[in-house]
């Protein structure tokens, strides 16, 4: 136990001194491994560790996802999605901001990324809402807000890689994260609707389209809704692994980027690079955190752990609770797969044995994931947008996010209440 | 996603530098690229061969699966050196220029131990799977040179990092760089 705590309080000093997170996790798992374990079992432990993450086939998935999001992203659907939800939205009080919420949904369905979805969504959607006066806030703040929905709806790189972890099924799981991605747009909605009620001059309406105007425009967005129903189809019907989804699912973004013309030799090595170097980075991490968790694992901390959860075992929800604050308290600083990486494995028996569902489980888990990319200080959307949008300040972007992440609050609380709205859809999966 | 490209300047870099910290990097990235569309374009290709041909390519799995480490260890050389591991870099605004000079010494000379680390168990690694021929399932591939050839990749990488080091000592790099990074 003690040398567990040892090893948090290590990692953390080091991460905060800014040594990157996967070698601050090697270095702490290994030395901690070789004080439970012994030095030789800790020695082999990390090339036998290194070795088998990276030769290993279900997790080619990770790669081919991220190499479909930043395809899709140089295609640039998200046009066609933004026009097609203003359209319909766009003639409301704030309907800009609902648009852009709702394209950052429909995004986020051919993009596994949050942080591509709102990269993406601000290029497309900030100048038009600032042609209306939208406030900056508002409209920085659907843009961080609505890009969280990268992860939840499917495809989704951290539910693969949870999956994965958890031997969870990872179509199930995407099935898991549509209808509490479709909360999440409703809740955004909401959010909006609350502040223009308030304040009606944050986002003054724009112009109405005329039905064959908006038909036009859904017509736009066939590419969008053949990628989905192509990969995602094909998972749930189980025609396709997720794997081969994932290769299909790119090799159609690639095509699409190029039947568009949007694809230059310069822009396709981009695209590759990116993707390489993201899947690189990924691996370090995923490396760094098997290590900490085996060091974890080898140590009685999971044992305690469970002793305490089974002494509240007539209140299981209060565990959960616990489980959620301190998801919420980490997300404040971690990134989001090294939080997932790192309390997983230590969280996943404990909520096992309370008997809850590890599909459900994995929706929850990703849900704070998504608050935490718009939680200050760290807030990964945020920091995202100030890059894209040099103009606006940081504090304007965390000011106008903080009604929806209080949407989000109940969001949370509904999906862990309903565990129903994670489970209906899976059951349909093969 | 991350921000990381290919074509950062290089022009101020010493020689040395250059031909061992930054250039090994940029042409491993190339190959990197190079594995992650065909791997693409392979699994395109079984999956349309097996239903509109019904012929899958032999051993795809297994193909895949030792593609994978090319693909992630050709990266890292790149990534390291553009310091584009995930951080907490929370406390950057509270250190003067000074101390984050520092500071980036002791995270690349940290990150470099590490590299190393992983670079000389993967050799290790690879010295037992020669010593007991171990081989994959499928092909029967000797497992060997795919566990030497990521202890070099991982040493290349640790030599990026070994560029960094110098780079903080001479003053060529004076604060760690802030990628917007997340796996996310």
């Amino acid at each position: 136990m003690t040398e567990a705590l040892f090893g948090f309080a290590a990692l953390l000093t080091l991460s905060f001194m800014r040594v990157p997170i996967a070698f601050s996790m090697m270095i702490v798992g290994f030395f901690g491994m070789a004080v439970v374990n012994g030095f030789e079992g800790a020695l082999a432990n990390v090339g036998q560790t290194a070795f088998d993450s990276a030769i290993n086939y279900e997790l080619s998935v990770v790669p081919l996802f991220v190499l479909m999001g930043n395809f899709v992203t140089r295609a640039r659907l998200s046009e066609e999605l933004y026009a097609a939800s203003n359209a319909f939205l766009g003639h409301r009080k704030g309907g800009l901001a609902m648009a852009t919420i709702v394209a950052c949904g429909g995004f986020s369905a051919v993009c596994g990324s949050s942080l591509a979805t709102a990269a993406t969504m601000a290029k497309v959607a900030m100048p038009s809402m600032r042609r209306y006066g939208y406030d900056d806030g508002l409209a920085a703040g659907a843009i961080a807000a609505g890009g969280t929905l990268g992860i939840l709806i499917p495809p989704s790189v951290l539910l693969v890689i949870y999956g994965i972890l958890t031997q969870t099924n990872i179509g199930k799981l995407f099935a898991a994260g549509i209808l509490p991605g479709i909360i999440g747009i409703i809740f955004y909605l909401l959010a909006v609707r609350v502040m223009i009620t308030l304040k009606p001059e944050l986002g003054p309406p724009g112009e109405r389209s005329s039905w064959a105007v908006r038909w036009q425009t859904m017509r736009g967005v066939w590419g969008v809704v053949a990628l989905f129903v192509f990969v995602m189809g094909g998972i749930y019907g189980g025609v396709f692994s997720p794997t081969e989804a994932a290769g299909i699912g790119a090799a159609g973004a690639f095509f699409f980027a190029v039947m568009r013309h949007t694809m230059s030799w310069r822009a396709f090595y981009e695209v590759l690079i990116e993707s390489a170097a993201t899947t690189a980075m990924l691996f370090t991490v995923l490396i760094g955190a098997l290590l900490f968790a085996n060091f974890i694992n080898l140590s009685t901390f999971p044992d305690t752990l469970l002793a305490i959860a089974g002494s509240f075992k007539d209140q299981p929800g209060l565990v959960i609770f616990a489980i959620l604050v301190i998801y919420i308290l980490l997300g404040c600083v971690f990134e989001s797969l090294s939080m997932i990486l790192l309390t997983v494995p230590i969280f996943f028996p404990l909520v096992q044995q309370l008997g809850y569902d590890p599909i459900w489980y994995g929706i929850v888990v990703v849900v704070i994931t998504e608050i935490s990319l718009i939680t200050p200080p760290v807030g990964l959307n945020v920091f995202v947008l100030r890059g894209v949008l040099p103009d606006v300040r940081t504090t304007t972007i965390f000011r106008g996010v903080t009604a929806y992440w209080i949407a989000d609050l109940f969001r949370l609380t509904v999906i862990v209440w309903f565990p129903a709205l994670s489970l209906w859809l899976p059951s349909f999966v093969r | 996603m991350s921000s990381i490209s290919n074509n950062s300047s290089s022009s101020k870099h010493n020689p040395l530098v250059f031909w061992l910290g930054v250039l090994p990097g940029r042409t491993l990235a190339a190959i990197s690229c190079l594995l992650l569309f065909v791997m693409m374009a392979l699994t395109f290709v079984d999956v349309s061969g097996r239903y509109l041909f019904n012929s899958p390519l032999p051993a795809l799995h297994e193909i895949i699966s030792f593609m994978m480490p090319g693909l992630i260890f050709c990266a890292l050389p790149l990534v390291c050196r553009q310091e584009g591991h995930v951080t907490i870099d929370l406390l950057d605004m509270f250190l003067s220029a000074r101390v984050k000079r520092w500071q980036g010494l002791f995270v690349s000379v940290v990150s470099l131990g590490a590299m190393s680390f992983i670079s000389w168990r993967l050799a290790e690694k690879s010295a037992s799977h020669f010593e007991f021929g171990e081989a994959t399932d499928e092909l029967y591939l000797d497992l060997w040179p795919f566990s030497t050839g990521m202890a070099v990749l991982a040493a290349i990488a640790a030599i990026a990092l070994a560029a960094n080091v110098a780079d903080y000592i001479t003053g060529a790099k004076t604060a760690p760089v802030s990628h917007e990074v997340d796996s996310a």
